[in-house]
């Protein structure tokens, strides 16, 4: 089963992200995180395949949250979601190995079938 | 190289004045000396006499203060001149007449030098008559010219002399008075444009002040008027990005109506986030333009 792991201030995206995921037929387990602090301390533990992260998040940048999770032993696929794409932020992500894309919000179903690729 | 001398614009207007006098000093001199050698040749008299005019006239434009020393020396030389033409004439009979050159000349720049020096004037013309009047009576062949063939009364000649060197002395006071005036409005008026341009000056700096006082605060309403742009198209673009997933899910996707009932519950909701969000940006950008309507009662009032 693939994991997924959504990190997101706002509770209604995180609903619909699950949703989606839920209604898009993929085999894949998700899980939200609404605090990036709480999704820091069980990450580890979840073990996901995709990172879905916000950028802008009260207390826990999106940057802060990328480089605190380089620390841990788990190397998932991250993709930012942001309402609003700056193209400097764009530039600052390609500096991480980690993140795949740069997504801006909303993500559809064709965008999330492509970034999802079943395990066989 | 005469020519040069006299015409070299490079030398200043006084010093070429006073050198060119010199030689008219030498110049009339030798007229007077011609003149009395060549018995009363009117010719010759004549131009003397004009030269004398302009060496008086000399004097007084070299009677300004920084060149008072040229025009004192112009009238010594010319003094000494005239001297030693009647001193050498003296063996053979005294061309006295002559001498009123140097009187004359003394009481023009006495006046010149001290403008208001009429006693000193009216001593030395005295002094002058008393002792042309008194010799005459004493002895009055020694005022005949001797080597001239034609008598005649220096007496008369004197007064002549005398009354039309006074009409010349009072006539160069006259003009330097004008002068005076002149060159005193000129200096007043040199004085109020160079307050005005001091004003000018300050205003400028004043201006320059405030152009950098409104540009700095533009540069910063600017600033804010970005943060604003950037912070607001994300907070407006959150409940849009949910809104248009919403769609994205009930346009694609089977869902019973629990599932719709939540969808269209949230719907609402975001729905009256982007209004309130869109409410709050105009908001900011009202109160960024109020602060700059007052900046600018502000600066019109004073």
């Amino acid at each position: 089963m693939i994991k997924i792991a959504a990190i997101d201030d706002d509770p209604n995206f995180l609903f619909l992200m699950e949703l989606m995921v839920k209604k898009s037929g993929l085999k894949a387990e998700i899980q939200l995180f609404n605090d990036p602090e709480v999704a820091l301390s069980t990450i580890e533990a979840f073990e996901p395949n995709y990172v879905f992260l916000d950028l802008f998040m009260p207390r826990i940048s999106g940057w802060d949250f990328l480089r605190k999770m380089e620390a841990l032993s788990i190397h998932p696929e991250v993709y930012f979601l942001s309402s609003s794409v700056d193209k400097n932020d764009k530039e600052k992500a390609k500096q991480f190995k980690q993140v795949k894309d740069f997504i801006s919000k909303p993500l559809t179903f064709s965008h999330l079938k492509k970034i999802i690729i079943p395990l066989n | 190289m005469f020519k040069a001398f006299l015409i070299d614009k490079n030398e200043p207007l006084q010093s070429r004045l006073f050198k060119s006098s010199l030689i008219a000093c030498s110049i009339a001199a030798t007229l007077l000396f011609i003149h009395d050698l060549t018995s009363d040749f009117f010719f010759v008299d004549a131009i003397a006499e004009l030269t004398g005019v302009c060496i008086s006239l000399s004097i007084f434009f070299l009677a300004k203060k920084e060149t008072r020393v040229k025009s004192l020396t112009v009238v010594f030389v010319f003094a000494v001149l005239v001297l030693l033409d009647i001193s050498w004439l003296g063996n053979k009979g005294l061309g006295i007449g002559h001498s009123l050159y140097f009187l004359a000349l003394l009481v023009i720049s006495i006046i010149i030098v001290d403008g208001k020096s009429t006693t000193i004037f009216l001593i030395i013309f005295s002094i002058n008559m008393i002792g042309i009047l008194v010799t005459e009576y004493v002895n009055p062949e020694f005022y005949y010219i001797g080597v001239h063939n034609r008598m005649e009364p220096v007496t008369t000649k004197s007064v002549f002399l005398v009354i039309s060197y006074t009409i010349i002395a009072w006539a160069v006071l006259f003009l330097k008075q004008q002068y005076n005036e002149a060159f005193e409005l000129n200096r007043k008026k040199n004085e109020e444009i160079d307050s005005q341009k001091k004003q000018i000056e300050l205003q400028n700096q004043t201006l320059e002040l405030k152009v950098e006082q409104r540009t700095s605060h533009i540069e910063k309403q600017n600033e804010q008027l970005l943060e604003y742009a950037f912070l607001n198209s994300h907070k407006v673009r959150a409940p849009l990005s949910n809104i248009l997933a919403i769609l994205e899910i009930i346009q694609h996707s089977q869902l019973n109506s629990e599932e719709l009932v939540n969808l269209h519950k949230m719907l609402v909701v975001e729905s009256e986030r982007l209004d309130s969000e869109i409410r709050t940006v105009q908001d900011s950008i009202h109160h960024i333009l109020s602060i700059d309507s007052r900046f600018n009662d502000s600066n019109n009032v004073d």
